[in-house]
């Protein structure tokens, strides 16, 4: 594909104002060095469970991988199951020990996955990750990991699989995607979770925002204000309602929701008329919470997932021609487009 | 700032307009349909009829975020922008009263159809939907012989081989990481013929001839050259196991 050696060669537009863009809404315990290489970063989240993260994930990371190197990352902390699409067993040292304990580097966690030019980092199913939010330390070697898979290891793509729920460890990750993709059931609970989980990215993109910029409380009681009856028909507008109050922060999360985009695939269809989900639940969160989205697409409903699952092996190993894996080629076509149009 | 529109040039929009602010355009009907300025009659009712049906209570996506009411206030501010935008006289005048300049003597009319420029078709897309060919199935097993490490690694495993068997054959298959089509289309041996080989499948395997033909050109395909040693000792392996049981 003659694509990704155009994206390749467009990994210097993830610096200047969009770097700058994409940084603003990160937590502020993050330290960024402008210089530094950075991998494309794709996330894959969706609010509920179910929707189908860990099949997009696994299987677009392995369609990239014809193409790229490719770190496939699994994040969902404590509920694991990355690996099992891979058909390997949870490895001996996983992000839990990165996490949970010390004396781990990124380099060991990372796994060959049996493809080639896809490696992967499993999550491990502990159970002292309650402790999770107040273990920082923890979280940002992780992080460093992601963001250096780049330049100390020569990644050129990272995919993220996120584990469903709105917990705060989840949305920064997705905020630190430079294309983040909610995977939706054209259901009313999986789209209902859907947006909870945009409202919590919301939420958490302002916090972060705020952080950086040194008035927390400031946008704690944006947030509560936005959220709490001035939202009512659209935070997007509502934030332009406020801009008045103080330029600095609204302009910060203005640029916050700039600097990534939002794709929307439309997981499990099986009639003509949820065709139309991505596209629809695209433009209202475009015009509703003011985010840069992409429709990318649907993705049928389809035996084969299944059965590649219990074959252990990939949707793309198993069945690389059927109708479900053509739809995802679809989905990765668009899905550059988005990159290409930064 | 100079506004260009998707899929038209900044000389054709330059027609009708001079200039005008991206500031100006925010919050107004335009912002309120999705389009810009330069945007013909046509490409605003297509926006209108979009948005109405994405506002509406029969609408999946619609689910949780928006109440009744919300909804009903939506379509009522669609409604009177597309009131306003529709027609010729009212937009030129909606135009001069938020302060974007239409070039003088510029006449609406004609842009209605003629000059629609539809956004170019994506080769990318449509390649990646069109169903999968033979051609494309041979491009991904000819990566085989652009690789020279993996053509050594395969030639390892068959140079290594004791008895010529199907097993061979096999792991030479899957350190090339090819499928059964793949083989099936370069070489033109049915799938089920190369599973049986991979397998020692004696007893239902084609008379030895076959084989030997069936092995020659699945080799070559590996790439390699100097396999009648192998082929002849598979055939005699075929032949004794035929006869014992004759």
């Amino acid at each position: 594909m003659k694509q990704l050696d155009q994206v390749h060669s467009l990994r210097n537009a993830f610096h200047g104002e969009f770097w700058r863009h994409w940084c603003v809404a990160l937590p502020n315990w993050i330290d960024l060095d402008a210089a530094m290489p950075l991998p494309t970063i794709i996330a894959v989240g969706g609010g509920k469970g179910g929707v189908g993260k860990s099949v997009i994930s696994a299987n677009l990371a392995g369609k990239i991988a014809r193409n790229a190197k490719v770190l496939a990352v699994d994040l969902d902390l404590g509920g694991a199951n990355l690996h099992t699409y891979f058909g390997l067993k949870t490895p001996k040292l996983t992000i839990s020990d990165l996490i949970l304990g010390s004396r781990v580097d990124f380099q060991d966690i990372s796994i060959p996955s049996g493809i080639p030019n896809l490696d992967l980092v499993c999550a491990g199913q502990d159970y002292g990750l309650d402790r999770l939010n107040s273990k920082v330390s923890g979280l940002q070697q992780v992080w460093a990991g992601i963001l250096e898979s780049k330049s100390r290891f020569g990644y050129d793509y990272v995919v993220l699989d996120l584990g469903a729920g709105t917990a705060s460890h989840t949305i920064d990750f997705f905020l630190a995607a430079h294309v983040g993709i909610m995977s939706v059931l054209p259901e009313p609970t999986s789209i209902e979770n859907a947006y909870s989980f945009l409202r919590a990215l919301l939420w958490r993109l302002i916090q972060n925002v705020g952080g950086r910029i040194g008035d927390e409380e400031l946008a704690k009681s944006f947030a509560e204000r936005i959220f709490n009856g001035e939202g009512q028909g659209g935070y997007a507008q509502a934030l332009s309602r406020l801009k008045l109050e103080s330029p600095r922060l609204v302009n910060g999360i203005l640029a916050g929701l700039s600097g990534r985009r939002l794709g929307f695939v439309a997981n499990q269809i099986r009639g003509q008329t949820d065709i139309e989900i991505a596209q629809s639940m695209a433009s209202i969160s475009k015009d509703f919470f003011g985010f840069n989205t992409l429709s990318l697409g649907y993705l049928n409903f389809d035996d084969s997932a299944w059965k590649a699952l219990r074959n252990r092996r990939l949707l793309i190993q198993d069945f690389p021609h059927c109708l479900l894996s053509r739809r995802l080629d679809e989905v990765l076509v668009r899905l550059q487009n988005g990159i290409r149009a930064y | 700032m100079k506004f260009e529109s998707n899929g038209r040039t900044s000389e054709e929009s330059s027609e009708l307009f001079t200039s005008f602010d991206l500031a100006k355009v925010k919050g107004s009907y335009y912002d309120l349909l999705g389009v810009d300025p330069t945007s013909t009659s046509l490409q605003v009712r297509e926006a209108y009829f979009r948005l109405k049906a994405t506002y509406t209570d029969s609408n999946q996506a619609i689910y949780s975020l928006m109440s009744g009411s919300d909804l009903a206030d939506k379509i009522k501010s669609i409604e009177v922008a597309f009131d306003v935008l529709r027609d010729v006289d009212s937009r030129s005048k909606y135009n001069e009263n938020i302060g974007i300049v239409e070039r003088a003597g510029a006449s609406r009319t004609d842009i209605l159809i003629e000059n629609i420029s539809f956004p170019p078709v994506d080769e990318a897309l449509r390649k990646a939907s069109r169903p999968v060919k033979d051609q494309k199935i041979r491009l991904v097993a000819g990566q085989i012989h652009r690789d020279s490490n993996l053509a050594e690694r395969i030639k390892t495993i068959f140079e290594s081989a004791e008895t010529p068997s199907g097993m061979t054959l096999k792991a030479m298959r899957e350190a090339a990481f090819v499928t059964f089509e793949e083989i099936e289309a370069n070489t033109k041996v049915a799938q089920d013929k190369i599973s049986l080989i991979e397998n020692d499948d004696f007893l239902r395997m084609p008379p030895s001839v076959y084989v030997k033909g069936f092995l020659k050109s699945i080799l070559s395909y590996y790439g390699i050259s100097d396999s009648k040693a192998f082929i002849d000792g598979y055939t005699m392996r075929v032949d004794a196991c035929l006869k014992k049981t004759k």
